[in-house]
């Protein structure tokens, strides 16, 4: 059984220099507890097992996905120096009496200013140490496939169990992932040759004994020919699933190769499209300038006269005021009073002192009457001016927010695609672009061949129905054959040894399900308080999985997280016992979604399941109440405890 | 571990079919045999029609018998 005695971890996110040793005290259980408050780094501690393992980090928050994967107090002393440096995770392990080093590293250049560390090598390595001492080394490619000797990588959900993320479980891909496994580790695969291989040879029979008669022949060539064409079609949708598998592996190695690394394309599509709106902007501005500029251009004289006017409309107004504004007269009028003598207005005549008044009066009056008539001339033209100029004060405050408007918008702008900018720089942004372009690649890939796989599938059933049909024919036509008895025995002999290797091929398949299927339902009813509630475990055919309520209704979907927690644990628990991957179980948040009896039922379980395998647990202070400690402390091997150092931000342990 | 358990059942189905058809039981078992011992990618149509001729042969004899 597998078990992990030591991790070591170095410069891998907030683990700086961290090693944990699981060491298993003879008298008490292969339980190990560490305790840690929300952000010390135990969701983390299980990121870095599965980065050792498979180089993914599935339990990664998405806001940590842009943060580099290299300690941060590292890359900022660094920073300045400019310097290489390592992120490695090494996990001891054991199997028995076979030892086993996982070793994984990353090696990332720091060049002198930069925050972003740029990957240059990655290395990872299984030293595999027999019982007799001699120790082999897998490199990279042969230890990425020898990891799943181990702990297969689809199945790592049931090795590694998350307690936040229960919803995950029992999803229809994963179904036939561990249906796959399942099959392969129970040597149905061998079976399925020979079931495969004896059709074949039956056919061949069939074949020969249709030679023998021409209607046998034609039938037997129809069928031939959907038994071909199913034969293909399967080929087809097998390589299409296979394809479908691949690609989907693809795509998630290569998505999470590229976590914490920009997109390129992505990223100078936005700077394009920064720089084409800060373009637009800046052509508005100009504009606005241009306007400004000519508006200020066209009011310069009316500037320049401005007091000017206001000083004659301030001497019109004044003399307005003061009534000293002649009043409007007819000179031809007052020339006949002073020509006749007479003054009409006051009907008599005129002396010579009077006449001589008037004269001077009229004199006097041409001059005056001049000046009003030039200064009301000009009154109303100057105002319209200065009416001009006050709607311009109106307007240029309006440019000048506009341009106000527009210039900050484009500092802005400016800002946003220089940060974007330096996100570019210091990676290989060939690089990550092609990689962006191959996981783009693969998810295409995926959908094509899923269409294949779907379309082949309904083909298939057809094809199906009418070989049936033929085989129908076949045999009505052989009742009637009484020749070929000798190749006649052997078909039937094959046809009897194929019937014994698929019922022992379903006997198996079946008896494998039913043991996944009750001991999932021993563990589940072990571990539930309100046992009444639930009638039922069912695991069909192809593996989904399912809890039956005591009304007889499928419920999982429906169930509370505290009961979909400990079914998708009773069934981890379940498939290390049959799928012979009995390996440790570590399990963060183990009772977060619980409370009450749930709490000492699950204590209770990982105290009797830690007598025979590894189990490694990792609380929250909140959660290791005292229900739990009181059941689990006499019996845990270790306690730890996760603390952060706030003003380094960085993880270190404490054993209690 | 669980290869050697699933093998062990394998070996029981074969001794119920021994006991029920002599002939079939032994003719799988050396089937599951070569199957084991040479992997996915060999030769097998001319060995699977020999035996089979062979196991008819003896199951000709016996069904007469």
């Amino acid at each position: 059984m597998l078990s992990i005695d030591k991790i070591e971890i170095k410069n891998y996110r907030q683990y700086r220099d961290f090693e944990i040793t699981f060491d298993n005290n003879p008298s008490k259980n292969n339980l190990h507890i560490i305790i840690g408050a929300n952000d010390t780094g135990k969701t983390n501690l299980l990121n870095a097992i599965n980065w050792c393992l498979y180089e993914e980090e599935p339990h990664l928050g998405k806001n940590k996905e842009e943060m580099p994967i290299l300690n941060t107090n590292t890359i900022n002393e660094k920073m300045n120096k400019g310097a290489e440096l390592e992120v490695q995770v090494k996990i001891y392990a054991r199997d028995e009496d076979h030892k086993l080093k996982f070793i994984r590293n990353h090696k990332y250049a720091l060049h002198k200013g930069n925050k972003n560390p740029v990957l240059q090598d990655r290395d990872y390595k299984i030293l595999h140490t027999y019982p007799s001492g001699n120790t082999e080394i897998y490199p990279k490619e042969d230890a990425e496939e020898m990891v799943n000797q181990f702990i297969p990588k689809h199945l790592r959900k049931f090795f590694f169990f998350d307690g936040e993320e229960i919803k995950t479980y029992f999803k229809s891909e994963l179904a036939s992932q561990i249906k796959k496994h399942v099959f392969d580790l129970s040597n149905i695969d061998l079976l399925e040759r020979v079931e495969e291989r004896l059709t074949k040879c039956h056919k061949d029979i069939r074949r020969d004994i249709s030679k023998l008669n021409p209607k046998l022949e034609r039938i037997e060539k129809e069928l031939a020919g959907f038994e071909k064409k199913i034969e293909n079609l399967e080929n087809m949708r097998d390589k299409a699933e296979e394809q479908m598998e691949k690609a989907e592996e693809k795509y998630e190695e290569l998505k999470n190769k590229l976590r914490g690394m920009p997109d390129p394309d992505d990223i100078q599509e936005q700077i394009d499209s920064l720089v084409e709106k800060r373009d637009k902007r800046r052509e508005k501005l100009s504009k606005y300038i241009k306007e400004k500029n000519e508006l200020l251009l066209g009011h310069v004289i009316s500037f320049s006269v401005y007091p000017a006017w206001e000083n004659v409309l301030d001497i019109i107004r004044k003399k307005r005021e003061n009534k000293e504004l002649p009043p409007p007269y007819d000179p031809e009028e007052v020339q006949k009073i002073i020509d006749e003598g007479y003054c009409r207005l006051c009907q008599r005549e005129l002396d010579s002192d009077s006449i001589g008044d008037v004269k001077n009066l009229m004199n006097t009056l041409k001059i005056d009457s001049k000046l009003n008539k030039e200064l009301q001339s000009m009154e109303l033209p100057i105002k319209t001016k200065m009416n001009t100029i006050k709607g311009f004060k109106k307007k240029i405050k309006k440019i000048n927010s506009s341009i106000n408007d527009y210039e900050e918008d484009i500092e802005e702008l400016n800002e946003e695609i220089f940060k974007l900018e330096e996100k570019l720089k210091g990676h290989d942004n060939e690089k990550i672009a092609e990689l962006h372009k191959d996981k783009e690649e693969w998810k295409e890939i995926f959908k094509d061949k899923s269409q294949t796989y779907h379309d082949a599938k309904a083909e298939i059933k057809v094809a199906k129905r009418e070989k049936k049909k033929r085989e129908e024919k076949l045999d009505k036509e052989r009742e009637k054959e009484d020749k070929a008895d000798y190749l006649n025995l052997q078909e039937d002999f094959t046809k009897e040894a194929i019937d014994y290797v698929v019922k022992m091929k379903k006997s198996i398949m079946d008896d494998t399900r039913y043991q996944l299927e009750s001991l999932t339902k021993k563990y589940f009813f072990d571990l539930i308080w309100k046992k009444e509630t639930y009638k039922n475990v069912k695991i069909d055919e192809n593996y989904n999985v399912d809890l039956i309520h005591k009304d007889g209704y499928s419920c999982y979907g429906t169930a509370g997280a505290a009961v979909r927690q400990f079914f998708a644990l009773s069934f981890t628990l379940a498939l290390h016992k049959i799928s012979g991957f009995d390996a440790q179980l570590i399990i963060d948040t183990p009772v977060g979604r619980t409370s009450g009896r749930h709490r000492k039922n699950l204590a209770d379980t990982m105290k009797q399941v830690s007598e025979n395998k590894q189990i490694i647990l990792l609380f929250t202070p909140d959660e290791y109440d005292k229900k739990i400690s009181k059941r689990l402390d006499p019996v845990a091997s270790n306690r730890f405890k996760l603390k952060m150092i706030e003003e380094e931000n960085e993880t270190n342990l404490e054993e209690l | 571990m669980q290869l050697r358990r699933v093998n062990k059942k394998i070996k029981d189905h074969l001794e119920e079919i021994r006991e029920e058809d002599e002939l079939i039981g032994k003719f799988l078992d050396e089937l599951i045999k070569r199957e084991s011992a040479r992997g996915k990618n060999w030769h097998y149509k001319n060995e699977y029609l020999k035996l089979i001729s062979k196991a008819t042969e003896e199951w000709e004899n016996d069904v007469e018998y």
